[in-house]
């Protein structure tokens, strides 16, 4: 009996405050904006924004599901055709991302990894610095093939964990911390220098396949080759990150056709000057400004917001004329 | 207690989206597009390409399609029965505006809701005059007339004499036409047309297959230019109630008329004419979208629109048949025909 409590999960969050403000604001917020005269598709939209940052801020549900209940909703309501709302599903991104976490899942179970740490050891002199260094370096190496986070961080842990179970206790005690910051370096520090990571662009020009045809042929070789059994596959690989990846693409680009993306940068239009006038205060104030979305909005859901709006306001001309693109 | 009460607000979230969504769908002013044929036909292809053109943009309407099948299937049963089907699609869907393409839906269907206090009618490709469905005392009516375009047709004919060595200023003219009920209400916009300095001999209705050969070796050698529009409606013979394929009827009329033969129908080059001048059927499906989209927004009655002329029109070239009978036209012709993919080179 008390196995089976202390086993119980609940199905919903458990907290009825947040389900209320998920009740109550969208359609406060959609009748306050149409009170305001804004169009009806645009309140509507908003009305969307609002309640998957809520779920999103108060971690109601797993991070992927507002995205899609998001896309659920701009179809129910009209606001975009299906083929907008769901062309995430069969974007570049999404075959390069799902093509490349195949990979990492191949390599981290196919035993490679372990080899992996097996000859660094060997190879490498026995002392911290440079178990840090091999660290650093081995998820350094995997920023340009390894597009997301999640991703490099699959295939580094069992290199790390194999290379701290081989210390003696001693040892251990001392340096493990140093060798798990150096890993989370070596997979984050460097990904911004290769934007976002993807494979394959320096045989492009041979072989004239675009990228995402490239990873997804890897794979599908891989997995008829016996690389991943089922269990693995469905196991390794983040597909709830997929459909995050999926949907937010989806949403950005129901957010084109409808117009509000250019409706998004005109009310920022004021930022012109001050970018500018004072470019280094501008980077401290994007930076805080990344900061606090990260506070309220999860990994990976501020990872694409903000690459996507980063997009938007690339695409003024201003932007290349200062020099800044 | 706590989680049960989170459960009981999701399940209240949950329900309340799927109520919202339900009621606004429900809510959403509905469009019915009424094709007279079926959506393979080249003419019904292009009018719902018009249509789609408009139709894709609009967000809080919902469109439902109904098409009549009327082309492939013109026996007096299967026109009664597709009417009684058509009229009751409309009484179920209930739409608040309903568009109603080419003369069979006028007549079997769209007619019988004239002066609805809930539903406004938008026809187009109506040939002839609208008085026959009741339209003109309408008042829930408005649409685009189809009426052929005839002064692209005569500036294409002088176009085609004035590239000749020897040209003729005041070339000759017939019009030959199937028994289709279409053809034969729009015929009379044809034979009354001002086309001077063309000489216009006038029209002759072919019987069946073999009348239609007789009177294209009649008039290819009485005449410079011959017109046809449609040829689907010709029996293959007295016996033979099926219809000869369309194809094969163009191709034969192209080969053995001495005359110059001008398409004035969407589907003429296609079968194999030389050239055909027709009413755009992009600006059909465009302007009633956009008629429908009027009513809508300004919550009017199709009468405060006028019903409209149409104005535009489409060019399609065969070029090889140009160089077998030695002709030429104007290169902008062939600009216009290659813009809107109507120029075949074969």
């Amino acid at each position: 009996m008390a196995t089976q409590t202390s086993n119980y999960r609940p199905l919903v969050a458990d907290k009825p405050l947040v389900w209320l403000m998920a009740i109550i604001v969208p359609f406060a917020l959609f009748f306050y904006l149409s009170h305001l005269d804004f169009a009806r598709d645009t309140a509507i939209f908003l009305a969307i924004v609002s309640l998957t940052l809520i779920s999103w801020m108060f971690s109601l549900t797993a991070d992927f599901i507002p995205a899609l209940l998001a896309l659920l909703l701009l179809l129910l309501f009209g606001l975009v055709p299906s083929r907008v709302a769901l062309s995430g599903f069969s974007s570049d991104g999404f075959l390069i991302a799902f093509s490349v976490m195949g990979l990492g899942a191949v390599i981290s179970t196919s035993g490679l990894a372990r080899r992996y740490t097996l000859w660094l050891l060997k190879t490498i002199p026995a002392n911290t610095f440079a178990y840090q260094a091999a660290v650093f370096f081995t998820g350094f190496l995997l920023n340009p093939v390894v597009p997301t986070i999640t991703a490099r961080a699959v295939i580094t842990a069992p290199i790390l964990n194999n290379m701290v179970d081989h210390l003696d206790p001693p040892a251990r005690e001392k340096s493990s911390t140093l060798l798990y910051l150096s890993g989370l370096d070596g997979i984050n520090l460097l990904s911004p220098i290769f934007l976002t990571a993807a494979l394959g662009i320096v045989t492009a020009p041979l072989h004239k396949i675009s990228i995402p045809l490239v990873t997804f042929t890897i794979i599908c070789f891989l997995l008829v080759l016996g690389a991943l059994d089922r269990k693995t596959f469905i196991e390794k690989i983040d597909w709830a990150f997929f459909f995050l990846l999926a949907a937010m693409i989806g949403f950005m680009a129901s957010m084109n056709y409808m117009g509000l993306d250019k409706l998004l940068v005109a009310q920022f239009d004021g930022f012109k000057d001050f970018m500018r006038l004072d470019f280094e205060k501008f980077v401290l104030v994007l930076t805080l400004v990344t900061l606090v979305v990260r506070m309220f909005i999860p990994l990976n859901s501020a990872i694409l917001i903000l690459v996507k709006l980063g997009a938007i306001y690339a695409s003024i001309p201003f932007w290349r004329n200062i020099g800044v693109l | 207690m706590k989680n049960h009460l989170s459960s009981f607000l999701c399940l209240v979230f949950l329900a309340l989206i799927l109520a919202t969504a339900v009621a606004y769908n429900c809510a959403k002013p509905r469009v019915m597009i009424l094709q007279s044929y079926e959506p393979e036909y080249a003419w019904t292809r292009d009018v719902d390409t018009g249509l789609h053109r408009v139709i894709d943009r609009w967000t809080g309407y919902s469109v439902t399609w109904h098409y009549m099948d009327t082309k492939q299937h013109s026996d007096p049963d299967w026109l009664k029965r597709s009417g009684i089907i058509a009229r009751r699609a409309i009484k179920q869907t209930r739409p608040r505006v309903l568009i109603a393409v080419d003369d069979l839906a006028q007549s079997l269907a769209a007619k019988y809701f004239v002066n609805d206090p809930d539903m406004d009618i938008i026809f187009a490709g109506v040939n002839g005059s609208v008085e026959p469905y009741g339209y003109n005392i309408a008042n829930n009516v408005t649409g685009i007339f189809e009426h052929k375009q005839l002064q692209p047709v005569k500036e294409t004919i002088l176009a085609l004499e004035s590239k000749k060595t020897i040209s003729n200023s005041a070339p000759s003219l017939v019009y030959i036409l199937d028994a289709s009920p279409s053809l034969t209400r729009g015929k009379s916009s044809i034979d009354s047309y001002d086309w001077d300095p063309i000489v216009y001999r006038g029209s002759i209705v072919a019987k069946d297959l073999p009348d239609w050969k007789k009177i294209i070796l009649e008039q290819g050698n009485a005449v410079d230019y011959i017109i046809v529009a449609n040829y689907r409606k010709l029996g293959s013979s007295g016996s033979d109630t099926s219809y000869a394929p369309p194809a094969e009827v163009m191709a034969w009329t192209d080969k053995h008329s001495k005359a110059t033969v001008i398409g004035i129908n969407s589907f003429n080059v296609e079968d194999g004419a030389m050239i055909s001048i027709w009413v755009s059927p992009f600006e059909q499906g465009e302007v009633a979208a956009k008629m429908a989209q009027t009513i809508l927004e300004k919550n009017i009655r199709a009468s405060a629109i006028p019903m409209r002329k149409n104005n535009q029109y489409i060019v399609a070239i065969r070029e090889a048949s140009l160089q077998l009978r030695h002709m030429e036209l104007p290169a902008i012709y062939e600009a216009f025909g290659r813009a809107t993919e109507n120029f075949i080179e074969k």
